[in-house]
């Protein structure tokens, strides 16, 4: 008896997740509407292929989002450098970073539309990259912050709800659910 | 916590399902992976 209402709760977690996950993919979409390259994605929902591309060259970035724990997940983007390895610390300055990183949300809207129960953290490559998004962060605070949570991990090492003019060291997501 | 099994000395194997594709972690990349673990691993504990 007990396991056939866990079933029922089982089912009515998934169903209230795919609510959720198709929800915010509309409504953000909606509210942030700016340009973005389109990308391929793995079947799993973990990896992306996308190239910026500018008048003077064509990068080929790919977006992974990596287990680190159980319910914790790493993102990390990079350019794919002619030997194959992904680089997260180059600087390709392709003139479209604003697009790059458009491009970079929207495949975390196709992850969390898979992946609602799972928390992702990411840092920038280098301080000036994490304060980067930071401002990022800030600049979509009020829209994003009805569907997820954010946080920040302090110079301290602790987590705390994101503030707008607070310094961190790297930050987490996770869906409002 | 989950590690990504070494290929050499300086590269990492991410195993996807993307066609089957593996990508490798530069050096660099790598660290900044670990440090970053590291750092995920100290807040869980001070979180406690």
């Amino acid at each position: 008896m007990a396991w056939g209402i866990d079933l029922v709760r089982t089912r009515r977690n998934k169903q209230k997740q795919c609510k959720f996950a198709s929800k915010i993919k509309k409504v953000i979409k909606l509210k942030m509407q700016k340009p973005y390259y389109n990308f391929e994605s793995s079947p799993d929902s973990l990896v992306y292929e996308f190239d910026s591309v500018s008048e003077h060259k064509t990068i080929h970035k790919v977006v992974v989002y990596e287990p680190l724990q159980d319910d914790l997940y790493h993102l990390g983007f990079g350019d794919l450098t002619a030997d194959g390895k992904i680089d997260y610390k180059i600087v390709s300055a392709n003139q479209d970073m604003d697009k790059v990183l458009m491009t970079v949300v929207q495949t975390m809207l196709l992850f969390f539309e898979k992946y609602t129960d799972k928390k992702l953290v990411f840092v920038g490559s280098s301080e000036s990259r994490t304060r980067l998004y930071r401002s990022i962060i800030t600049k979509f605070i009020t829209t994003v912050e009805l569907y997820f949570e954010i946080e920040g991990f302090t110079a301290n090492d602790k987590r705390e709800p994101f503030r707008k003019n607070q310094d961190y060291q790297a930050f987490l997501i996770f869906p409002k659910i | 916590m989950n590690k990504l099994p070494k290929v050499d000395s300086n590269t990492y194997i991410i195993n996807t399902a993307l066609a089957g594709k593996k990508y490798m972690l530069t050096e660099e990349s790598q660290q900044l992976r670990t440090k970053l673990s590291s750092l995920v691993s100290k807040i869980s504990q001070n979180n406690k």
